[in-house]
């Protein structure tokens, strides 16, 4: 072990129920390099983070801090270790001020000096750059100001080891390059940086080595210098990216769902859509590509009636009423079923909104149907039979259909979702991050029903992180950055570099070109 | 200086003692050893309790229990006997009523702790309907009259924070909390007002026609005598059964128990599959709250023929423990409501020997649901005693 | 009309202001009580029950000191033998709570409220066994002279009292007529308020209450605050159940003799948003109100119509609060949830 090293773990596993989130991992982190920590969605990467700061405790294996073997068992210990992690998720009071969360749970004199506290913040703050008004509360704050606290909260408390779990993924390309010149600052100062990412352009832009986790396994680490996004990606995955997704011609022509100059608001009252407009055509696939948070969420939810619209219109044309046109704005979820749109809807958050964790995959299959008839009763036979089928289809694997959906891993609990929905017979068919945290075999099931879909004439709206599954799987894909669509391309006709540059909006010519790619 | 000491702390490669895990899955048989383990641990603290304070020995004890129970097999005969059983039986029942209308709330993560004020809400209704109305309707009338009365009265003042909850977010633990005490200086000054015109002795009681009203108040016996055997108890068991069947069929059968399962498990599952979350706790709250009322009613007619501010005897709390210990199970609730009134009516029957009636049993339901309580910890959580494993 | 005039005179007068005082002061141990537990993110429905532990506490230290424990009274130890079976009292309710909803994890609402049931019931056990002691038909335990100890009034009061001047005399009675715990409390509430606002323990405890997965990662021990804030809390309501035995009735047992003390304190925590600044005056509004009936000496049955008052206010406050939606005027955000670090 040389003097410089930081941080190490030695064989560091840890389980929730029968999930394996991380088996016998070793990783070492050196003073003065920022390490990226790279795996899919679900690989073990915030699961081993949190151990490292105190909020989870290894079943197994054992944890060095400056050569000395430690014992984590508190985010207190890790504070004292000099260990600091920014969550994905921030850990800020809302109610406090950013002063106030900065120094939260340190020692010091009982009574608060609050402006020798904000006379050092101001000195973190002008050493690396940072603008920050330490009175302002949370609940005021936007995204990155947030983070912000964050970062100064860990600088402040002194953190040689600094964790942070996707940075950038709430970020604007700006702010993402502002905290990456903060982060090189910081590894010059010497201190040791792990951040977490499935990013690989950021991999290679930041980075100096990188440890590759797949599966809660830690396959390897290298140097950034001698790394290629073809081979992290290979690492990553496991073997090498030959997405061989079928993609049968799009034999549809017939315009489903037109959406014109929508805008929607989000919950913090800025613009999550801005002056959308595009159309979805029965028998093709659209991809939906943009950083997360870019709108998506709202545009999926607000066809589907759970998001108020500002301003816009969106318009159904209903196969079974001669492509009548008929407007989905300002109806509920109910009244837009009533009108006998065949919507179904994938949500990202599947256990939180697409199913009820605590009910078996039988009383999940009613969640969108159970209205259906006038008695007063639910009719439970042919929910039980339509959750047999999806078992022996999809090959779920339960111990019955009434144990908890909770219970089922990743992969099954999506099966259940999408087969649900599936089964609804849609005429339009919404998914969003449909094979996020989903192993290579259950992916292609998703991605072969998908297609299945298509082929009957489906109009499907694919919402996607991952832009070689977007390339290789829809017909089209629209950009979303920042509530704006920012192309609407030819998916057979496009590059992976063109789709990254709109997604980042840095070139703004792209986007006229993406309008002449419109389906003809 | 601290830094350094809790460095040195954090140091040491020592693992916690103890580590507390979820548990994954548990036997449903292990869970109940956990609970019935605790119960019994909580028995024997009881018997050193009433052993210090009474001098009582395990058997007697036991004899009080039966004695309360089935009452005295020796000296006073079958009147004591059954008034002691029914006694029991009864509190049962009241307990279990208010804890199935709590099932609904509880259910869709509504903390309905406001069953003291709507049960009283439909007491007071219906004594008041006892009072008023009696000289002018038939028996069948009133009944039907009191019914409806202390329904809407129950659902009125379960619906209040419902609708607040609904609408604006507003808290509804500390709402209904407070429609609680509202009711009760409500039900104070009614039975002021009502026994002082009257010129009744002592405070709150509304009972002018003594005997003659007690009949027309329930069923009248003449007709029901042949039936039930002039149990009129009898009555109230058919209420709750019924209830209980009801709330089975409610929540596990119909459209809207699934709503209500659905909007208490997520609220945003409730609204992706399109269910009104809003006027889904309105009108859960209103079912709650009316089956509360219902309950008041059952009271007052069946049993108490009045109603002051001791009326509800804090059962509308008692409930919301029957109802989380019965973990909204109309079985599990039926059985921890039996063991309470048993449990209750058995100290009162201990303490009477050294004159200090209920207080002791509140003590000691208290012991036995603290340990119970507390059972629930072992049954969803694991703990790991950890040993460093000799790696050198 | 009649009624407003006759409100009026009487909110004007001596004993009056001296009543509500000391009602509203009671109210205010159990309000701060369970504001610090509050603020630690826990609703104690505890607290009526723990007030009651608190109060039979206090008047078995009395009852036994004054009858078993000394040959010669002495008030100052007879204060003190009352305070620590209050504390010890209040605190093993305290000690029960916490120890299951924080290390048990179980349900708050339904361990405050078995709490209630069992310290009631602890408490008109054991005043009622001290009531059969005493010989007084088991109905009251009288420590008269522990009473009047805990009425000791500060040393100026006597001076005024007696003085000529009539606008003296009515300074002293209001402002100095009562016993030393009556200015602890203003003091403690003084106090909390810098406390929460002002230290880092305050800063810590309110953010264990918000958001504990924060505090947690801040390097808090958030288990260590529940406890801490719970147990201190449940000795400040004990306090507050003991004082209105001690002062407000002059160190008098009754079964029930708290009433709806403790629940109407849980009211006032509300009312006065979470702050104990808001709590000293809100605590003499609802104190008011809840002797204002008898003072003014109308009909029973208006009297409960007063005492109807303070719930409606706080229900008012809490509508208002809840349509206005200040962040800084919402419960703690955690309230009522238990907190388990390895929650996914």
């Amino acid at each position: 072990m040389s003097d410089n090293t930081a941080i190490k773990l030695v064989n560091i596993s840890k389980s929730f129920g029968s999930v394996k989130a991380n088996y016998k991992i070793n990783l070492e982190v050196r003073k003065g390099e920022i390490l990226s920590l790279l795996g899919e969605n679900g690989s073990g990467k915030t699961t081993l983070m949190n151990m490292i700061s105190g909020i989870y405790f290894p079943d197994e294996g054992s944890i060095y801090v400056d050569g000395q073997e430690v014992c984590i068992r508190s985010p207190r210990d890790a504070f004292d270790l000099g260990i600091g992690m920014i969550h994905q998720h921030f850990k800020l009071v809302d109610v406090l001020t950013a002063a106030q969360n900065i120094v939260l749970g340190l020692k010091g004199k009982a009574v608060l000096d609050e402006k020798s506290i904000e006379n050092k913040i101001a000195d973190l703050c002008a050493k690396y750059g940072f603008e920050l008004e330490p009175h302002k509360k949370i609940y005021d704050m936007s995204v990155s100001e947030k983070q912000t606290v964050e970062i100064v909260k860990m600088l402040y408390r002194g953190a040689n080891i600094l964790i942070l779990d996707e940075p950038t993924a709430v970020l604007t390309p700006q702010e993402a390059d502002r905290l990456f010149e903060v982060l090189r600052n910081m590894r010059n100062d010497g201190k040791a940086i792990i951040i977490i990412t499935h990013k690989l352009n950021e991999v290679l832009s930041v980075s100096d080595r990188v440890s590759i986790l797949r599966k809660g396994e830690n396959v390897g680490t290298i140097d950034t210098a001698n790394a290629t996004e073809m081979t992290l990606t290979e690492m990553m995955v496991g073997k090498k990216v030959e997405l061989d997704i079928a993609r049968p011609e799009p034999k549809g022509d017939i315009k489903r769902v037109e959406v014109k100059n929508l805008t929607c608001l989000n919950k913090y009252g800025y613009k999550a859509l801005d002056d959308v407009s595009f159309d979805v055509w029965g028998g093709e696939i659209l991809g939906i590509a943009g950083v997360a948070g870019s709108g998506q969420k709202e545009l999926l939810e607000a066809i589907a009636g759970l998001q108020p619209v500002q301003e816009g219109s969106i318009v159904y044309f209903d196969p079974e009423k001669d492509n009548q046109p008929s407007q989905l704005v300002g109806k509920t979820p109910r009244e837009i079923k009533e009108l006998g749109v065949h919507l179904s809807f994938v949500p990202e958050d599947r256990l939180g909104m697409g199913l009820v964790g605590s009910m078996g995959m039988s009383d999940n299959m009613m969640l969108r149907s159970y209205r259906q008839g006038k008695s007063a009763f639910t009719d439970r036979r042919s929910p039980k039979a339509l959750a047999e089928d999806i078992k022996e289809r999809l090959e779920v694997v339960t111990p019955g259909i009434s144990t908890p959906v909770r219970k089922l891993s990743g992969g099954n609990v999506q099966k259940v979702l999408v087969g649900r929905e599936i089964a609804a017979a849609p005429t339009v068919l919404m998914t969003a991050y449909a094979v996020r945290g989903l192993d290579i075999n259950t992916s292609y099931t998703i991605y072969h029903l998908l297609n299945e879909q298509k082929e009957k004439g489906v109009a499907v709206v694919f919402v996607g992180e991952d832009l070689d599954v977007l390339l290789g799987l829809a017909d089209r894909i629209l950009v979303l950055c920042d509530g704006q669509v920012t192309g609407i391309v030819d998916a057979r006709n496009t590059t992976k570099e063109a789709i990254g540059l709109m997604m980042t909006k840095q070139n703004n010519e792209i986007t006229e070109k993406g309008g002449e790619a419109e389906h003809e | 200086m601290s830094k350094d000491t809790t460095n040195t702390k954090a140091l040491q490669p020592k693992q916690p003692l103890l580590h507390i895990v979820r548990r994954a899955d548990l036997a449903w048989w292990k869970s109940w050893l956990f609970r019935i383990g605790a119960f019994v641990i909580s028995c024997i603290v009881c018997l050193i309790i009433i052993n210090s304070v009474t001098g009582a020995g395990a058997s007697d004890v036991w004899k009080a229990l039966v004695k309360s129970f089935i009452g005295s097999s020796t000296s006073v005969g079958e009147a004591i006997k059954t008034i002691q059983f029914w006694a029991v039986i009864r509190e049962t029942l009241l307990l279990l009523g208010i804890a199935l209308a709590l099932v609904p709330a509880f259910k869709m993560r509504f903390w309905n702790i406001g069953a003291r004020g709507q049960f009283f809400a439909g007491a007071l209704t219906t004594a008041i309907v006892m009072k008023f109305l009696t000289p002018y309707m038939s028996t069948g009338m009133l009944f039907v009259t009191m019914i409806v009365g202390s329904v809407l009265a129950g659902a009125l003042w379960g619906v209040i924070p419902a609708i607040f909850k609904a609408k604006w977010n507003t808290n509804e633990t500390l709402f209904t909390l407070m429609m609680n005490y509202i009711m009760v200086q409500i039900v104070a000054y009614c039975s002021i007002i009502w026994a002082a015109r009257e010129g009744a002795p002592g405070m709150g009681v509304i009972n002018k026609l003594g005997s003659e009203f007690y009949m027309k108040g329930w069923f009248a016996t003449d007709i029901m005598s042949g039936v039930f055997s002039d149990k009129n108890d009898m009555i109230m068991v058919f209420i709750v059964v019924a209830l209980a069947a009801f709330m089975w069929v409610y929540m596990n059968r119909t459209k809207r128990g699934y709503e209500i399962s659905v909007v208490g498990e997520s609220e945003n599952t409730a609204r992706y599959a399109g269910i009104n979350v809003k006027s889904v706790i309105i009108r859960t709250m209103l079912l709650s709250g009316a089956i509360c009322g219902l309950i008041g009613f059952m009271m007052v007619s069946g049993y108490a023929h009045t109603v002051s501010v001791d009326t509800e005897g804090m059962r509308g709390f008692t409930a919301i423990i029957v109802t989380w210990l019965g973990k909204f199970k109309v079985g599990y609730m039926a059985l921890v409501s039996l063991l309470l009134s048993l449990l209750s009516a058995g100290t009162s029957q201990l303490a009477t020997s050294i004159g200090l009636k209920e207080t002791l049993a509140d003590v000691l339901v208290g012991i036995v649901l603290f340990f119970i309580i507390g059972s629930e910890f072992f049954v969803n959580y694991k703990i790991k005693f950890r040993r460093k494993e000799g790696t050198k | 009309m009649d009624y407003i005039i006759s409100a009026i005179t009487t909110i004007f007068s001596t004993s009056f202001v001296t009543m509500a005082i000391t009602k509203g002061i009671s109210l205010l141990y159990g309000a701060l009580g369970e504001m610090m537990t509050e603020k630690a993110g826990n609703m104690n429905l505890g607290i009526p029950g723990i007030m009651y532990m608190g109060a039979v506490g206090g008047i078995f230290g009395a009852y036994m000191y004054e009858n078993n424990w000394s040959s010669s009274f002495s008030p100052f130890l007879a204060i003190l033998v009352a305070l620590a079976f209050c504390l010890l009292f209040s605190m093993l309710g305290g000690l029960i709570y916490s120890f299951l909803t924080i290390t048990l994890k179980a349900n708050q609402n339904v361990t405050g409220l078995a709490l209630t049931t069992f310290g009631t019931g602890f408490a008109n056990f054991l005043g009622g066994s001290l009531a059969k002691l005493s010989g007084n038909d088991g109905l009251a335990v009288v420590v008269r002279k522990t009473g009047k100890a805990f009425k000791t009034t500060l040393p100026f009061y006597e001076p005024m009292a007696n003085s000529n001047s009539g606008f003296l005399k009515t300074v002293g009675e209001v402002l100095f007529s009562y016993g030393f715990l009556t200015y602890v409390c203003i003091a403690l509430a003084i106090g909390l308020a810098f406390v929460f606002n002002r230290t880092r323990w305050g800063l810590n405890l309110r953010a264990v209450g918000e958001n504990p997965g924060a505090a947690d990662a801040a390097g808090v021990n958030v288990n260590a605050y529940k406890y801490i804030a719970t147990m201190a809390g449940s000795a400040v309501a004990g306090i507050g159940g003991m004082y209105f035995v001690m002062e407000r009735i002059s160190g008098v047992w009754q079964n029930n003799a708290l009433g709806d003390t403790g629940w109407l304190a849980v009211a006032l925590v509300i009312f006065a948003l979470w702050r104990p600044g808001r709590a000293i005056w809100g605590s003499l509004l609802f104190g008011g109100l809840c002797v204002l009936g008898t003072c003014m000496n109308v009909p029973d049955q208006t009297k409960e119509i007063v005492r109807m008052l303070p719930y409606i206010m706080t229900v008012l406050v809490l509508v208002v609060t809840s349509l206005r939606k200040r962040r800084e005027d919402q419960p703690p955000q955690s309230l009522g949830l238990s907190y388990f670090r390895e929650e996914r």
